[in-house]
């Protein structure tokens, strides 16, 4: 039996959105502490991992471990039959086989939907991902970073970023022209606006500016997008879920051969 | 210009993009043409899964059941770990005996009969030397795997208790198995049925030989 209700389906809506298009389906890993879910894009370049703790939700039952494989494609046609003040409660019972109902509840005008959704036989790699520290985190508002990506992908299929002590510099060369931003660590700390940046070593590495801007859809999800870096590591795009979770992106680097493609 | 070529080039959804990838098996010699430059960018990005190693689906197949189960056996059959769920008893009549010292699911391995895995020639040499002595009880087991005969002497006394699991024609709670772990084999017991906690271990010791018999009749009637 598993049974999480979520305060506002907007929540949920939001995370399927932001990753329908790059993964397909979907195994949600639900155990006592939380609904998980990693999966990584067709092409496996790039890598999904949500955390939804129990303190995300409202109510949380998971008797034991389970695994629901769903599509996302169904899952968002469900979530899309949600308002989204509507609560949204997601329900697995072991003697109903092989179905997740959705149950969406608009407590002002006391109507209740459910949608059940027909789960998958999805047989997945799960990856193991080193706890590691990053040689440099980068934290910004969402906005900015979605911007950043917008404006670099006019130029070029690749964004090199480089992060020295004082700056984070993200750039895009392309034959119509080039483009580099450059990130300082703000002044005013308190500003909501502010960029943080800490350097424990400088990186140079390079990324497909299509998968990053991809990765910005999550942007409606948090305020500040949280980035870790590292030579030749993917790097990590986080997106926290109010303190109790996060959705993560891992993005595999280009391989570093600029000098004969990019002159 | 290029840019032109790359946004009328490029199928915009993402799941299209590992198509253009697999479309590109030359990564060129010096020689650059504009389309070729543009499929060479898709596929400078690596694989995640040189970074993150796969581990096993928490969610497994029939197979990888199997293979866990195999995998399982190994270990246990490796490390000898099931040797002290098995107590020692000593019977008046029979002498010793093992007791479990847990319980066990049907079909779940409980121990190895451990011992020198001899062929069939081997066996008959030395089950003449044996029979020169009196004293020495029997413990060994012949068997029949892919077409050869086997035999498993366990005649040298060791601390693997496989060897002192008694006779029951007609009601064992074990029964032999061959298994093959890492490319050689090893004999087996396995739950019969489901067994609870101190009950004796037994199984048929399958010698059905009239000689032996006559010599011991608890083969039969045990």
């Amino acid at each position: 039996m598993f049974e999480a209700k979520l305060t506002s389906a907007s929540i949920m809506k939001k995370i399927i959105d932001s990753i329908k298009e790059l993964v397909t389906d979907a195994p949600f890993d639900c155990s006592e502490q939380a609904m998980c879910l990693q999966a990584m894009d067709s092409s496996h370049v790039a890598l999904v991992s949500l955390k939804m703790e129990v303190g995300l939700f409202d109510t949380y039952r998971c008797d034991r471990t389970i695994n629901l494989g769903l599509s996302l494609a169904s899952m968002a046609k469900a979530l899309k039959c949600a308002n989204n003040e509507d609560t949204c409660e997601i329900k697995y019972d072991d003697n109903d086989g092989d179905t997740v109902t959705f149950t969406f509840c608009d407590t002002k005008r006391d109507r209740t939907q459910d949608v059940t959704v027909k789960m998958m036989d999805i047989d997945v790699e799960h990856l193991g991902i080193p706890d590691q520290d990053y040689a440099v985190v980068l934290e910004m508002p969402v906005t900015e970073f979605k911007k950043t990506c917008s404006d670099l992908f006019m130029f070029s299929e690749t964004i090199n970023i480089t992060a020295t002590k004082g700056a984070v510099v993200f750039t895009s060369k392309g034959d119509s022209g080039s483009s580099v931003i450059t990130y300082t660590p703000s002044k005013d700390v308190d500003s909501s606006e502010h960029v943080t940046l800490d350097v424990k070593e400088p990186v140079n590495v390079n990324f497909s500016t299509k998968y990053l801007l991809q990765f910005t859809k999550a942007s409606a999800l948090s305020d500040r997008v949280k980035i870790a870096l590292t030579n030749d590591t993917p790097i990590v795009i986080e997106y926290g879920l109010n303190d109790n979770g996060h959705l993560r992106f891992y993005l595999a680097p280009k391989i570093d051969d600029e000098e004969n493609n990019m002159d | 210009m290029l840019g032109c070529v790359e946004t009328k080039r490029r199928p915009k959804r993402l799941a299209a993009m590992r198509q253009t990838n697999n479309n590109n098996n030359a990564v060129t010699t010096g020689f650059i043409s504009k389309r070729k430059k543009v499929l060479e960018d898709s596929n400078q990005n690596q694989k995640i899964t040189k970074f993150f190693a796969v581990r096993r689906s928490s969610r497994k197949t029939g197979k990888q059941l199997e293979e866990e189960e195999i995998c399982h056996l190994r270990d246990a059959v490796h490390s000898c770990c099931n040797e002290k769920l098995l107590d020692i008893y000593t019977c008046p009549i029979k002498g010793r005996g093992i007791k479990a010292g847990s319980s066990f699911k049907k079909n779940e391995f409980v121990v190895e009969y451990k011992g020198d895995m001899i062929d069939y020639t081997e066996a008959k040499e030395r089950e003449m030397e044996y029979a020169k002595n009196p004293n020495l009880g029997s413990y060994m087991y012949f068997f029949e795997y892919k077409n050869k005969k086997w035999c498993v002497d366990a005649t040298v006394e060791t601390k693997y208790k496989g060897r002192l699991i008694n006779h029951s024609a007609l009601r064992p709670n074990l029964k032999t198995k061959v298994v093959e772990v890492d490319s050689s084999h090893h004999l087996i017991l396995i739950a019969k049925r489901d067994i609870e906690e101190g009950e004796e271990l037994l199984y048929d010791y399958g010698d059905r030989d009239p000689l032996n018999i006559a010599h011991s009749p608890w083969l039969v009637n045990s």
